[in-house]
């Protein structure tokens, strides 16, 4: 059986892009301050009469009306080997460890900011991702911004350095050169200011 | 009849003596009269020698002042006339210096505004040239943004994505 912050773990893996860390960091925080689910879960745990398989369903039906498929994916996969301790919450609450642990981690994740010109799938994204986990050798997510502005190519800040790889740097380059080049040919016709 | 001519004789007498005595007394008077005359005609006389000696006087203090005011006058106009020519020379030697330096003064303007007027023609062939190369890259960048389909769009950012790996490996 695994233990909270293996599943704190897991559930990190299932992330990739900054929106969506956010959205299931503030969804874990919201369900352990709700008195409701914690008591409504605890009861369906706690119920005898119900089989594991009701038991499984009937707290991924109320984990589904959360809409996140993230976490409905999560939750669905963690209740597979029937681990209901994690909504147990008599003399310790493992929910709430849960989220703890799974803050806890997120405090350590590195975030990538990348800008592009058209919008990228979660696939595009997740692969993204999981290329910079690799070369960093630590959790990475994407802070993804879609800005035509650039044209093309893409904007990549990490950390304090940012990386401009966009057509449009390449163009603002360009211009800048070919100014360079015209002042210095005036220059040599006896203009002698240059851009 | 006598004794009334008589009275007629001693009246006729009586007035004989009477005028005889007023034309002696009439004599008397006449010369008092001449000689009084003669005298007042005297003081007359001696009076307007004095009168017309002081006149003398006053003619001649008179003379003078009006000759010493016209040899004012003479020298004030002279003096007038030498501040006034002065002047006049002023006036021409300064005119023809305000002429001098409002000529150097124009040269000077023209050749500034000659200067300014090429700077300024220099500047706005550099800014044209300068729009004209923004305008190029803007229609450029136009072009390839609606050249790129998202596979090349996809391609750039993985190229991005390998530079960035390949820097990384570098350092």
């Amino acid at each position: 059986m695994k233990g909270s912050n293996e599943l704190a773990k897991e559930l990190l893996a299932k992330i990739f892009t900054s929106g969506t860390l956010k959205l299931i960091s503030t969804t874990l925080e919201k369900l352990t301050q709700n008195k409701g689910f914690k008591i409504h879960t605890n009861e369906i745990i706690g119920d005898e009469t119900l089989t594991d398989q009701q038991k499984r369903n009937q707290l991924l039906y109320i984990i589904k009306s959360l809409e996140n498929p993230i976490l409905y994916d999560f939750f669905s996969d963690t209740l597979a080997d029937n681990s209901f301790w994690l909504f147990s919450s008599g003399q310790i609450n493992y929910f709430e460890h849960f989220v703890k642990e799974f803050q806890t981690l997120i405090q350590d994740v590195k975030v990538i900011k990348l800008s592009t010109a058209i919008p990228l799938s979660p696939e595009d994204l997740k692969a993204i991702a999981n290329n910079f986990t690799k070369w960093y050798g630590s959790k990475t997510i994407i802070h993804h911004e879609v800005n035509g502005a650039i044209v093309g190519g893409a904007q990549i800040q990490i950390e304090n350095l940012v990386f401009d790889y966009s057509i449009r740097s390449k163009f603002r380059h360009f211009t800048k050169e070919w100014l360079k080049s015209v002042g210095e040919t005036q220059t040599t016709l006896g203009f002698h200011d240059s851009f | 009849m006598t004794s009334l001519w008589i009275i007629y004789a001693v009246t006729i007498i009586y007035i004989v003596v009477l005028v005889l005595y007023f034309i002696r007394r009439s004599k008397n008077h006449e010369k008092e009269l001449d000689k009084f005359l003669s005298s007042a005609k005297m003081q007359v006389e001696k009076h307007k020698i004095l009168a017309s000696a002081k006149a003398n006087e006053k003619v001649i203090k008179a003379v003078e002042i009006i000759k010493k005011v016209q040899a004012a006058a003479e020298d004030f106009e002279t003096k007038a006339q030498n501040e006034y020519d002065q002047i006049v020379q002023d006036a021409k030697d300064e005119r023809r210096e305000i002429i001098a330096s409002a000529k150097g003064e124009i040269d000077k303007l023209f050749k500034n505004a000659e200067t300014e007027l090429e700077t300024y023609r220099l500047e706005r062939q550099k800014e044209i040239e300068k729009n004209l190369i923004k305008l190029v890259v803007a229609v450029a960048e136009k072009v390839v943004e609606m050249k790129l389909d998202p596979i090349s769009h996809k391609q750039l950012i993985v190229n991005a994505l390998k530079e960035i790996k390949s820097k990384r490996d570098k350092s």
